[in-house]
């Protein structure tokens, strides 16, 4: 099997030749396998392309995670981002303060600037081999984003309708960010919703300020490609609730546990995960991520329905070594034979 | 001592509530020390509910909006008249930039809640800001976090630049961030370590005792 037909045949609820790896390797570590700092990449949307294929081609796992060029940074929602010499854009302020500010939250177009060069190269040059997974962030992540976390999570009790007014305006630029990415070719949307997660709001919020969205823009992509949602760290509570989105795929980070949840949800979605980013792969040894690996496998990997990956994006300063250990550990005990 | 229906209402994140119990003590007795108490034992039953897995980061951050609210009435009742209600100044900054600097964003809010004067210098933080802003403010504290393993010996430049500069015995200094750790926060001679937003303040505390 190609990668992209393993990645397919999960996705089809059919047994693979083995089980499919594809780790987050996104604008955060694959400059590093390109070998240039990761803010040359942030604003050179060419070199993002290339960033993210040589990642893939260096690694040889089976899919990529692109996203849009100098977009992903947040200048594309028209917020102030120091990118010269940091490995992670830096947000500076908040775009929204007052409701008046809500009119400064526009629906920007994607094809401006070359924002959608990174995903157009990625999908021309692999497409037909690896399965491309563009990275879109959802409604509530974009609130968050615009208005500042801290504030944002503090306006929930404080003016739950500006925080409502927020997220629906967002929900606008989600939409038209995936069918940009639809457009350009790519397999699957992966819907970031990363603060969603019940490490940082109740279950309660999540299925007020979060769910109903995602269910609304998933419905829209699934039209015409696979969903994967991802939402970081601990979504025990929530799980059954992110299962019943219409998306395709959970992308679960470590502090969830994968057997629970391949017993709880595994039967109606595909599961995609949960090796810790931080802790295994950037600060772990070789033994540690093939043991993580392992873990993993015997976790979720009978009857299927299961992609192995990190968490959540590998960071810059993580070990090639143990990439290549995360791969070649996959192909190891990934086996349907 | 403390006001019972003030850390009540601080931790349902009453706002009114906790204003007008701040009246009542104001109209009996001005008694600032005993609100300031209060707001911290308030902050650290909230504390420990998001700990235990009862509250949320918007639980924290409505009773941090409350709390702020009951300073400002301190502030507005003291009308200027010299005495300063503060538990202590701080001088804050986070020695390497990171988008999840939500953790130290979250923090300050917290500190200023419970009665400090935070002087945030925000993230990618230079050595000799750090130490020139100690000096302006008079800070009593300097709190530094790194996220990463690789920037986290910025750190020990501060605290020498401190100590070249005759200031180190003025301001106590705490390390966190995910980076550090006890044994990492003696190494570069920090007077403390805190791993999150309640040990923090408790440390801060026990240091003014």
């Amino acid at each position: 099997m190609s990668p992209r037909e393993r990645v397919e045949a999960v996705l089809k609820g059919e047994l693979p030749d083995t089980v499919p790896v594809v780790p987050v390797v996104d604008g955060y570590h694959a400059p590093r396998v390109l070998g240039v700092p990761n803010w040359e990449c942030f604003l050179n949307p060419d070199k993002m392309g290339d960033a993210i294929l040589s990642a893939l081609q260096h690694y040889g796992y089976d899919g990529a995670v692109v996203e849009m060029g100098i977009g992903y940074s947040g200048r594309v929602l028209g917020c102030r981002v120091e990118v010269e010499g940091k490995d992670v854009p830096l947000f500076v302020g908040n775009l929204i303060d007052t409701p008046e500010d809500l009119e400064k939250l526009q629906v920007p177009d994607p094809w401006e600037e070359d924002k959608m060069l990174p995903v157009e190269k990625v999908v021309e040059e692999a497409g037909d081999r690896y399965y491309i997974l563009g990275a879109v962030r959802a409604p509530f992540e974009i609130a968050c984003i615009v208005r500042g976390y801290v504030s944002l999570l503090g306006d929930i009790y404080d003016t739950p309708d500006f925080v409502h007014e927020i997220i629906e305006r967002s929900e606008k630029i989600t939409l038209e960010l995936g069918r940009a990415m639809i457009e350009a070719g790519v397999d699957a949307i992966l819907l970031r919703d990363s603060l969603a997660s019940s490490s940082v709001i109740s279950p309660g919020h999540y299925h007020e300020f979060a769910h109903p969205y995602e269910v609304r823009v998933i419905k829209e992509f699934r039209k015409k490609v696979r969903v994967v949602l991802h939402i970081c760290r601990n979504a025990t509570p929530i799980l059954e609730s992110m299962a019943n989105t219409g998306a395709d795929v959970l992308e679960i980070d470590s502090p969830v546990n994968l057997g629970e949840a391949k017993q709880q949800v595994g039967d109606r979605v595909v599961l995609k995960g949960n090796i810790d980013s931080v802790e295994v792969i950037e600060r772990g040894s070789a033994e540690v991520v093939e043991e993580a690996v392992k873990e993993c496998m015997q976790a979720a990997k009978e009857g299927g329905r299961y992609i192995l990956s990190t968490g959540d994006s590998v960071p810059r300063a993580a070990p090639p070594e143990n990439l290549h250990t995360l791969v070649k550990a996959g192909r190891k005990f990934g086996g349907y034979a | 001592m403390s006001v019972p229906e003030l850390v009540e209402a601080l931790v349902a994140g009453d706002r009114e509530r906790c204003v007008r119990a701040v009246e009542k003590v104001l109209q009996e007795s001005e008694d600032y020390e005993l609100i300031l108490r209060s707001l911290a034992e308030g902050m650290d039953i909230v504390g420990r509910k998001y700990e235990s897995g009862e509250y949320f980061i918007p639980e924290m951050l409505r009773s941090a909006r409350a709390a702020n609210a009951v300073m400002e009435k301190l502030r507005a009742s003291m009308n200027g008249r010299g005495e300063r209600v503060k538990a202590g100044t701080i001088v804050i900054g986070t020695v390497s930039g990171d988008i999840h600097d939500v953790g130290k964003n979250l923090l300050v809010t917290f500190l200023r809640a419970s009665g400090y004067t935070v002087h945030d210098l925000g993230v990618d933080v230079p050595a000799e800001r750090f130490v020139q802003e100690v000096e302006e403010k008079k800070a009593d504290f300097l709190l530094m976090s790194a996220l990463t393993t690789a920037t986290r010996y910025a750190m020990r430049d501060v605290i020498k630049l401190l100590e070249e500069r005759g200031l180190r015995d003025r301001v106590r200094v705490l390390v966190g961030g995910v980076s550090v750790n006890e044994r990492f926060a003696r190494e570069l001679g920090a007077d403390g370590y805190a791993k999150d937003v309640r040990s923090t303040i408790s440390l801060l505390r026990k240091f003014s005792e």
